[in-house]
Parts: structure tokens; sequence; C-alpha cells
């Protein structure tokens, strides 16, 4: 009975390298200096907590609901290829995760900026009258986010769409259903829990998410990740910047476990789509 | 204008790639009948029934529905209900939304819808199963509810693609006999494609044999199984013996021929004068005689099977091997091989064949 022994080591690693970890850096929120409720007081009671976790869920927001649109349609258009087309399509979406983020953020720097491509176009087809920076608005932060997290979106939705029974389509067809009822009551009913992970997915990343806002954004898109990173790097307040990273697991946990109880955990790991 | 064809099809083509997989088809269904479109797999019967339901274009040729030309118009313009092989039962919704799906897209009203699909369900036998899931039910089950949902709109015409191909031999049967009653209550022209002839014989008003994309012979079940045209239909619908003869003389008696191992015979007045052809003789058509009697064919059993309410034995009749069908309760004794019998047949039961 080897079998029995195989989680041994991944549990090892987990417990190792992630519980350990998290946990000391989380307990620092209550017992720094000493056994304490001071961070999460200080933390409840300023104004720029309330106002970065605004930021915070508005842009996370924002990109999941774009994320979905566009991911939506991408994976329905993928479904109705052949497969080798569609496979090198989904390899090609999954390289991007490949490529560094800060890499793909500082393009961004370069397109939006005031010298960018876009810039310059703008001004030569006369619809700017000087070359101005596009960047550091929520707009960029939300477009490079929904660039760096659309393939999350797009491979559970797909996997969802792709095992739809064509047979159902061509039923819908013959019961007389026009292509937005087939759409409406069909399509998007049967996608739905692909849909439901692709948000979890984008929207528990974007919570998270630090450098895009960092690089993109300006001062109305600092997020609960900004804050933190000042508390550990500039203000060195480890105990205020765990009350931060406290707030945002608990909010991502209860996320999860409500989508646990609608659509059970099979579906997040693809199975039984 | 008023027609009593449900479907005209006018040389109907389809070409995938260079495929032909149907070929300058033409075929009038008259209303309120069924018909069953049979043939081996590629014959193109699924690919027939596709163009009638709107799911494939034709490569040329039109077709008619109730005289009006519908080649053109997209499937769920076509008001024609079709149950699916797989039954293609919408999983997320219940068996009482599946079945006012088609009502729903049609924006009935939600009393006439309700009592609709009750009617519908109750027709089929499931009655009070409107809130089980599709998950939840039999494939016989799944099968009615697919049924319910292709007739409850009031479809010109229904067609079935293989519908009971998933369901097991004693189910298959019963089911032959709902669908076929309750295409007789609904006065609904049905179109029924299927690989197994059994099935298209016992449920058919008319059976249209197909293969290599062409329509082989049309007719009722009992004249496409007594008088066959080709050898491919011959051998296709039910089993036969083929007999090569070479015409020896027209005498008074009539045609007499010849067959490959010498023995001569009387032909049927109606064969062409081609100096050779084809004959089929059904395995039932032939009996055992008493080898006693004068001017009778001996020939020994070669084999026996048993297959319950009838034997079928491969008798070697001088050279030639013959099949023969006996009834069970036409045994007396049961054949042994080794046995020396005389064939005796009627010279009626000889079909004469085309090629």
């Amino acid at each position: 009975m080897v079998r029995r022994w195989f989680w041994i080591p991944g549990l090892g690693f987990l417990v190792l390298f992630f519980l350990l970890p998290v946990g000391a850096f989380l307990l620092q929120s209550v017992l720094d200096p000493g056994p304490t409720f001071m961070h999460f007081e200080r933390l409840f009671e300023g104004r720029a907590f309330w106002v970065s976790l605004g930021n915070t869920f508005r842009i996370s927001i924002t990109v999941t609901l774009i994320c979905a649109v566009i991911g939506f349609l991408i994976a329905l258009r993928i479904a109705t290829l052949q497969r080798p087309y569609a496979n090198a399509l989904l390899v090609l979406i999954v390289m991007t995760v490949w490529i560094s983020l800060l890499v793909r953020n500082y393009a961004w720097m370069v397109l939006l900026g005031r010298e960018g491509i876009i810039s310059t176009s703008l001004v030569a087809l006369g619809i700017f009258e000087r070359k101005t920076s596009l960047l550091f608005n929520e707009a960029a932060v939300v477009l490079g986010m929904v660039h760096v997290l659309i393939p999350y979106m797009i491979i559970p939705t797909y996997a969802a769409v792709q095992a739809i029974d064509p047979a159902l389509l061509r039923a819908c067809d013959s019961l007389g259903a026009r292509p937005a009822q087939v759409f409406s009551r069909v399509l998007l009913p049967l996608s739905l829990p692909g849909l439901a992970t692709g948000c979890l997915l984008v929207f528990t990343l974007s919570l998270g998410f630090y450098v895009t806002p960092a690089i993109l954004g300006g001062r109305g898109q600092t997020t609960l990740t900004m804050l933190m990173e000042i508390e550990v790097n500039e203000q060195l307040n480890w105990g205020f910047a765990a009350a931060h990273a406290a707030v945002l697991i608990a909010i991502t946990a209860v996320l999860f476990f409500a989508y646990r109880s609608k659509f059970g955990m099979d579906r997040l790991w693809g199975q039984e789509l | 204008m008023t027609t009593s064809h449900v479907i005209e099809l006018k040389s109907l083509s389809k070409t995938f790639g260079n495929v032909k997989a149907v070929s300058d088809i033409s075929l009038d269904v008259a209303d309120g009948s069924f018909t069953s479109f049979i043939g081996p797999s590629g014959s193109g019967k699924s690919t027939l029934l596709s163009m009638i339901a709107g799911f494939d274009q034709p490569t040329s040729g039109t077709i008619r529905l109730h005289g009006k030309d519908v080649s053109k118009l997209p499937s769920s313009e076509r008001n024609i209900g079709m149950v699916f092989q797989n039954y293609a039962l919408f999983p997320h919704l219940s068996v009482f939304e599946n079945v006012a799906f088609p009502l729903r897209v049609r924006n009935m009203d939600a009393r006439t819808l309700t009592s609709r699909v009750h009617e519908a369900l109750e027709s089929v036998g499931l009655k009070g199963f409107e809130a089980r899931w599709p998950k939840q039910l039999s494939g016989g089950q799944q099968q009615r509810v697919a049924l319910a949902r292709a007739f409850v709109f009031g479809p010109e015409v229904l067609l079935m693609d293989e519908p009971l191909g998933a369901l097991d031999k004693n189910l298959r049967e019963h089911m032959q006999s709902e669908i076929k009653a309750l295409q007789r209550r609904l006065a609904v022209s049905v179109i029924y494609v299927t690989h197994d002839q059994g099935e298209a014989l016992a449920m058919s008003d008319n059976v249209v044999v197909m293969s290599d994309g062409r329509i082989q012979q049309v007719g009722a079940p009992a004249e496409v199984y007594r008088r066959p045209q080709s050898k491919f239909v011959a051998q296709f619908l039910g089993e036969t013996n083929l007999l090569e003869y070479d015409l020896v003389s027209r005498g008074l008696s009539g045609p007499i021929g010849r067959l490959a191992n010498g023995a001569a015979f009387v032909l049927p007045d109606n064969i062409t004068d081609a100096a050779s052809g084809t004959l089929s003789l059904r395995p039932e058509e032939i009996e055992f005689a008493d080898p006693a009697e004068s001017g009778c064919r001996h020939a020994r059993i070669e084999e026996t099977v048993f297959l319950g309410d009838c034997m079928r034995c491969r008798v070697d009749y001088q050279g030639l091997p013959l099949w023969v069908k006996l009834p069970a309760t036409v045994m007396r004794s049961v054949p042994r091989v080794g046995q020396n019998v005389a064939l005796h047949w009627n010279e009626a039961s000889l079909v004469p064949l085309d090629d």
C-alpha cells in the first residue's frame, strides 16, 4: 500500500513553503509587537484602507466583466474551429502566461506613453491635438490586467463550450429557436459553470494584483496590495501589512466557498464539464 | 395549392469535397405516411435527412414541404420536428422545460403552453415526470421526451434519425409499436432513418432502400421484400439465395433455365430475353419434400442453425449451396446434418433481378 503515503511529500512541501511562511506573516497582524488588535483597528479606522479597498473591488469587477465578455466570445469562436486550429490557438493563449508580467506591463507603458505609437498615431490622425500620455489612469490599469488575466477566463470557458453536444444546437434549430434564443436559452446556461470558474479565477487574481496598478495606474488606482507594499518596504510595519493581507485572504476565502457551494469543487479543476 | 405530398424532393444532390453523398434523388412522400430510409452506413440516408431538416444545404436540387420550396430556409423556419439518435435533450432543463422549449421560442402564452406540454407528455406515457431531469431518466424515457418535444409544436413532418439505435432489443421492439401507434393517433407524417431493415419493415407504410447515395427501390414493405428489383435490395432486405442461370429455351410450359450445377428448371414468365440472369429465392420459400417423389430436387443437409421459432439449414443442392428456412411448426422431425432431402419451391417465388 505505497499509495497511502503518496500525499506526504506534497503536503510537506505545502506546509513548509506555503502554510508556514504565510501563516507566520499573517500571525504578525495580531502578534506584532505583542498580542494586539491595534493593526486591524488602525486599518478599519483609516480612510486609505476603505478607498483602496473600493479601488481594488471596482478594478477587479471591471476586469472580470470585460474578461468574461471577451473571453466567452473568444472561447465560442475557438470552439467552432477544427481541432488542430483550436489547439494551436489554445497553446498560443497559454503561452502568453509564460511571458513575464513585468515585461508585458512595461510594453503597455511604451505603447501608451506620450511618445508611444498610440499617442503619435492619434495625433497624426488629427484626433489629438498634441502628444498625450495615456498612462496612469484606470483604463490603462484595466487594459493591462485584462491582457494578463484573460487566459484564465478563456481556458475554463472554452472547456465548457467545447463540451456542449453539437446535436443540442441542431435540436435548437429544428425546434424553431432563432440564433439569439439559442444563445440565451442553451449556449449561455450550458457555459455558465465554465464562465463562473473563469470569473472566480480572474476576480481573485485581480484582488491580489500589484504590478499592473502600480505601473500603469495613478493616484486613483491605489489598491490594497500597493498599501501593503508601502507598509512592508517603506514603513517596515509588517504587522500592519499583515492585517491588509488577512482582509484580502478573508475576502478570497468567502468568494471561494460561495463558489463551491454553488458549483462544487470539481468544476474548478475542469472535470465533469 | 393543395397537395397530397408532405415532402417532394427534386434532383437532390449533396457533394462533400469530391464525394457524392447523395446523387440526384427525386422522391415524393405521401402526407400522413410513415416512410423509412434504409441502407447501409454511407448510403446517404442520414445526409438526405439532414438536408430535409435543414442542417445541410443541398449542392443542387429542391426540397418542397407541403408544396413550398424550403431549400434555402434555415432549419428553424421549416417547422420540422426532429428526433435525434442520442436524444439531444437539454441537460440544464427539466423534462417539462425540454418539451416546452419549442413553444417558448414561439412565445406561446403560458396557459396554452402548459396544457400542450402536459398533453404531449401524457401521450408518450410520461405523465408525472415533468420535474425530472434528463439525467434521471432511462434511455427509453429520454427517447419519449425527445419524441414529445419533437411533435408538441405541431410540425409538418417528424424526422427520426435512428431513434432506437441506443436501446436494447426488447425495449426497441416496444418503442417501435409505440411510435407507430403515436404516429397513427397524431396523423403526422414521419420520415424514419434506420439501418435496421426489420425495424423499417415493421413500422413503415413505405420503405426507401438506398445505397451509394441513390435510391435503389421504393415501395410498401411487403412489396419491396417480395419483389426486390436488384441484387442489392434482395440481399439487404432479409436473406435470400441468389440463383445465376442461363436461359436454355422458351418452351411451351414456359422459359427453361439451367443453374450453374446443371439442373434445369422452369423460370417465371416475366423474365427478360437475356441469355443469362439472376433470380432471388427467399429461404422460407423452399420446402423439404419427400425424396421418394419423382422429379424432385435432391439435396443434402450440410449445416443446421436452430433459431427458436425457426431453423435455418444450409443444403448442398448438387454442388450449389442454398439456405432453407423452416418454421418450427413444420418440422415433423428435426433435420440432421448429412440427411438427404428433396427441395420444393413454387415458380412464382423466383424473382428475377436486374444486373
